[in-house]
């Protein structure tokens, strides 16, 4: 999307520390972080900075994904920051507007905890029968356990890491 | 001719509330010219036959291995929970059967390691489940900047809420208990 993250510096908390256990009704001890702020620098250059608080805000939206261009702001947001079941909306500002542009987002009709699932689906579907490679896939998520260690290990050592596997775009599936 | 349908197997599925029953059912039933459900395994043969039965699903399983190694089944979709991953990503590939498995893989990056390792040594399609990347939003905002809806990129940033770890489940567990605004935040 943006370029792939190959500059990062993290520092992760555990700011609520007792958590009910949802199979047991009982509280533990947890020690998964519930705050994590990342900055970063993108391979094309572009400075990034991501902050993920649990829980859910008293005001404001619950996710909001801002990208500023040289001629204008997009906006992403949804009412929540599970971004893989939210019902993302975008925005695009430009400075010779006064109201931002809605975005008319195709097949997002009848939206539901389903509606990306079935697109992996619809994918995994085309990568079996006709063995293309369009749903993420196992070595996509190593890339994503791997951004994760590199991010625990620089909140822990205080030092900047240098993700080695970059995730990139999947490809459109053209079916 | 009649086009050969996926036969699915689902592992971990309760009626009307658990993940795959919210998201991967009614996935399933909407692209039914590709998928057929067969199957479906639980942790006890109770939990399967009350699945079954409350989704109209044909067969149970007595265990993912069972599953696996079924001539009836050609994927295997894991919704448990994180720490079953391994053992049943194991299972299902040793029998060289497709896997789509929610996200995140394994517990940790090593078990997640081995689990991609064995997958590549077989000729199988094996799917993780992060869906935010196919959302229809996401790919629209990475098509608005590849098409520079605004130029060159300057800057971006993310915020994000996510429950059910903090302050909100604390909030609300407070007043259930207390019945006032008060917020104690040790929950």
């Amino acid at each position: 999307m943006l370029g792939s993250i190959s500059q990062l510096s993290a520092n992760i908390h555990t700011r609520y520390p007792r958590v009910k256990a949802l199979d047991t009704g009982t509280y533990i001890e947890a020690d998964a972080p519930d705050y994590i702020s990342v900055i970063a620098s993108l391979t094309n250059g572009a400075p990034l900075s991501i902050e993920y608080t649990g829980g859910h805000p008293v005001y404001g939206d619950a996710f909001s994904w801002q990208i500023e261009g040289t001629t204008g702001q997009l906006v992403m947001t949804a009412s929540t920051g599970h971004t893989q079941l939210a019902n993302l909306a975008i925005r695009r500002y430009s400075p010779s507007r006064q109201e931002p542009a809605i975005i008319e987002l195709a097949g997002m009709d009848h939206f539901g905890p389903h509606t990306n699932v079935k697109e992996i689906y619809r994918r995994l579907a085309s990568d079996i029968l006709n063995g293309t490679h369009s749903a993420p896939s196992f070595e996509e998520a190593i890339s994503l356990h791997k951004l994760i260690e590199d991010i625990r290990l620089s909140s822990r050592t205080g030092q900047r890491t240098s993700p080695a596997t970059p995730a990139g775009s999947l490809p459109d599936l053209l079916v | 001719m009649k086009k050969k349908k996926l036969r699915v197997g689902l592992v971990g599925l309760q009626a009307g509330r658990s993940w795959a029953a919210l998201a991967h059912l009614p996935a399933l039933h909407e692209l039914s010219d590709h998928y057929e459900i067969v199957g479906v395994v639980n942790s006890s043969l109770e939990s399967s036959r009350a699945a079954a039965e409350a989704c109209a699903i044909p067969r149970v399983f007595g265990s993912i291995d069972e599953m696996a190694a079924s001539e009836d089944i050609d994927l295997v979709v894991v919704t448990v929970r994180v720490p079953l991953h391994y053992d049943a990503v194991k299972s299902i590939l040793s029998h060289g059967k497709h896997v789509y498995c929610e996200w995140p893989l394994g517990r940790t990056l090593a078990e997640a390691e081995e689990l991609a390792a064995m997958a590549r040594e077989r000729s199988v399609v094996a799917v993780a489940g992060t869906q935010a990347r196919v959302s229809p939003a996401i790919r629209k905002l990475s098509e608005l900047i590849k098409t520079n809806s605004i130029g060159s990129i300057v800057s971006s940033s993310i915020h994000g809420w996510a429950t059910p770890w903090g302050l909100r489940s604390a909030i609300q567990k407070t007043k259930n208990i207390y019945g006032s605004k008060t917020v104690v935040l040790t929950c």
